[in-house]
């Protein structure tokens, strides 16, 4: 069986005036088809810093999900196999400037959020909701299983709203998040409902973190139903997840190494993860879900897609049919 | 096998921290800007003429870039691609007693190139409008009687069809003199290389100059644009294609929203008249206004396949 590709779309959307034309999203859509790409992960999101993250700004676009759709097939695109969604982020029109999974008074506002992409995915032709799974660290909270078990709650709660939809939810641990160690995400896991929640593996974000992502395919086996797969460039050696907001100062600021990219794409010589290994155990093992590749912080969101293509074609799917 | 197949013709630029570099800056950049075309269906490269020697000294020699072509899909170099924009007192191509320096300078290149199985010679067949002036039959024989023998030297000797391109700003430009050059060379050395975009910008359609040397065509350089020249930009000092008056980005990738180039026409075109080999994309100066070269391809590719072949293979949608 050969593996599902995605390609994640957030790699255009740099900035609220970036990706906000139709002729920008068919360009996108087009260029990962032609690059062998039929499917991408949409960010969720709000307004114009999302133009397709909620199905209110989709319809202001294409009048209707099957308006997108269409759009889609039209240039090669055959699914939305995925949205992720971050419950930090602000929803403008819902009035909410960061819910937190921690906090038991935001989960209906969250499960409430979340009841579109019941409708939204299957419309789409996707089944996977990725979902930021904890908040970033901080010190006034730890990973123990009674905080673990607030997130799982509301996760539990979350995917039995959308397992009638055929959805999936799969949860995502980044670089920056409160979970810092395989332990942590399984503790998190075992707590959440294995027939509705599954994990979300990025391999970069994981590298970046210090922990490897070849293990984590290995040891998540059984509940892995989702992966970015992506390269990074550095390891976060200097502890710097502990920056306030560090998705600014420490991802997009560079933190005090100053540095320039932390993710980059597949083939990178100079990548800390062993692309090539991540899919040889993903193949191994059967994996089902689907394959996102990713690379947020391109500078050039169109070169970073014709390569990632030239070596999922070129070498990892050559790799699957050996 | 296909009976067409694309190529990309070496116009690149992207951003880095040094400020924008082409695929000539190092192996890392070559690798990364073949992967890229190879990825989105581009199958050969056009290049200048005058890069081979970076890329010989780069890879330690020609056969040695080919294999690293072929190991990533690309199967060789197509083209070769040579101009001089300007006369000077030293190289003016419409001097007959400058001759045999363009001979003598297009023999080395096409030397250079030997046994990589390019297939074409192309050429700017004279220099600028302005420095060309006054164009006139006498000229043109002057330019005619040059060609002719430069094809019969590359054809000859190298093996490689002489193909004349003609830039919207060159001194054979127009429909007339275009059939006064072609009226006065050989059709067994002299060949057009239709660019779509330059022609349309000259006024020339380039669908009936197509039908008109269909026999005579050995190639295309396929891209679009949003202007036609009606102000005699053609005449802009000291670069027509960057000075103009009218725009600042003259060319555009093919489907590009407003182009002028009639695309299905000429694929129609081509399949009428049994044309099978290479077609060229090419974006030249695709940066201009903040668009990039790596999405000007994709998109152009995605035209290509998505658009193009099916009406040249006779399954376009009703």
């Amino acid at each position: 069986m050969t593996l599902r590709w995605s390609y994640a779309l957030n790699q255009w959307n740099n900035g609220h005036d970036r990706f906000v034309l139709r002729e920008a999203h068919a360009n996108a859509f087009k260029t990962l088809a032609i690059s062998g790409f039929d499917a991408l992960e949409i960010p969720c999101g709000s307004g114009r810093w999302e133009p397709l993250g909620r199905k209110d700004w989709i319809e202001k676009f294409y009048g209707s999900l099957e308006g997108l759709r269409a759009e889609m097939a039209a240039c090669g695109i055959k699914a939305a196999s995925s949205f992720i969604f971050n419950p930090a982020e602000p929803i403008f029109e819902e009035g909410a400037f960061g819910l937190s999974i921690l906090n038991p008074a935001d989960h209906s506002r969250i499960l409430n959020t979340l009841r579109q992409y019941g409708e939204l995915l299957p419309a789409l032709g996707g089944d996977t909701l990725v979902l930021r799974a904890l908040p970033n660290w901080s010190e006034k909270t730890s990973v123990d299983a009674a905080t673990m078990q607030v997130a799982a709650d509301c996760w539990n709660a979350v995917g039995a709203m959308l397992a009638p939809s055929g959805i999936k939810l799969a949860l995502n641990i980044d670089c920056v998040t409160m979970a810092r160690t395989e332990d942590d995400i399984a503790l998190l896991l075992d707590l959440c409902d294995p027939a509705t929640v599954g994990l979300s593996l990025d391999t970069a974000d994981a590298a970046i973190m210090g922990l490897d992502p070849v293990a984590m395919i290995g040891r998540f086996a059984g509940r892995l139903v989702h992966v970015q797969l992506k390269n990074a460039l550095e390891r976060d050696t200097l502890n710097e997840y502990k920056l306030p907001f560090p998705d600014k100062f420490m991802l997009a600021g560079g933190g005090a190494r100053k540095i320039a990219r932390w993710y980059t794409e597949l083939e990178n010589e100079d990548g800390i993860v062993d692309i090539a290994a991540c899919h040889a155990a993903l193949v191994a093992q059967g994996y089902a879900g689907w394959v996102v590749v990713e690379s947020d912080q391109s500078p050039v969101p169109a070169t970073s897609a014709m390569l990632n293509g030239w070596f999922v074609k070129n070498r990892l799917k050559q790799a699957e049919l050996a | 096998m296909s009976k067409i197949k694309w190529q990309y013709a070496d116009h690149w630029r992207t951003d880095s921290p040094k400020g924008p570099v082409n695929q000539f800056a190092s192996r890392v950049e070559m690798d990364r800007f073949i992967k890229q075309i190879a990825a989105v269906g581009l199958r050969g490269v056009g290049m200048f003429a005058w890069n081979l020697g970076a890329v010989s000294a780069m890879f330690g020699g020609l056969p040695t870039y080919k294999a690293f072509l072929e190991e990533r899909g690309i199967e060789k170099i197509v083209d070769l691609f040579w101009c001089q924009p300007q006369a000077s007192p030293g190289m003016t191509i419409h001097n007959p007693e400058h001759a045999g320096r363009v001979i003598g300078m297009l023999d080395h290149f096409a030397g250079l190139a030997g046994g990589l199985g390019v297939e074409n010679l192309i050429v700017m067949p004279a220099h600028c409008y302005s420095d060309t002036q006054p164009v006139n039959a006498d000229r043109i024989k002057v330019l005619a009687d040059l060609w002719n023998a430069v094809g019969r030297m590359s054809l000859e000797k190298h093996g490689m069809k002489l193909g004349c391109h003609h830039e919207f700003w060159c001194g054979i430009r127009s429909q007339e003199e275009i059939d006064q050059f072609y009226a006065l060379t050989d059709p067994a050395y002299v060949n057009l290389y239709i660019d779509t975009a330059q022609h349309v910008i000259a006024g020339v359609d380039p669908v009936a100059l197509y039908r008109q040397y269909a026999h005579r065509v050995n190639g295309f350089h396929f891209k679009d644009t949003r202007h036609i020249d009606t102000v005699e930009d053609y005449r802009s000092q000291p670069d027509p294609e960057l000075c103009a008056s009218t725009t600042p980005r003259w060319f555009w990738e093919m489907g590009t929203p407003g182009g002028l180039v009639d695309f299905p026409a000429l694929m129609q075109a081509l399949q009428e008249n049994n044309y099978e080999g290479w077609i060229g994309v090419e974006h030249d100066k695709a940066d201009i206004g903040g668009g990039n070269y790596p999405e000007s391809t994709a998109l152009a590719m995605w035209y290509a396949q998505n658009v193009l072949e099916p009406i040249y293979y006779g399954k376009a949608a009703a």
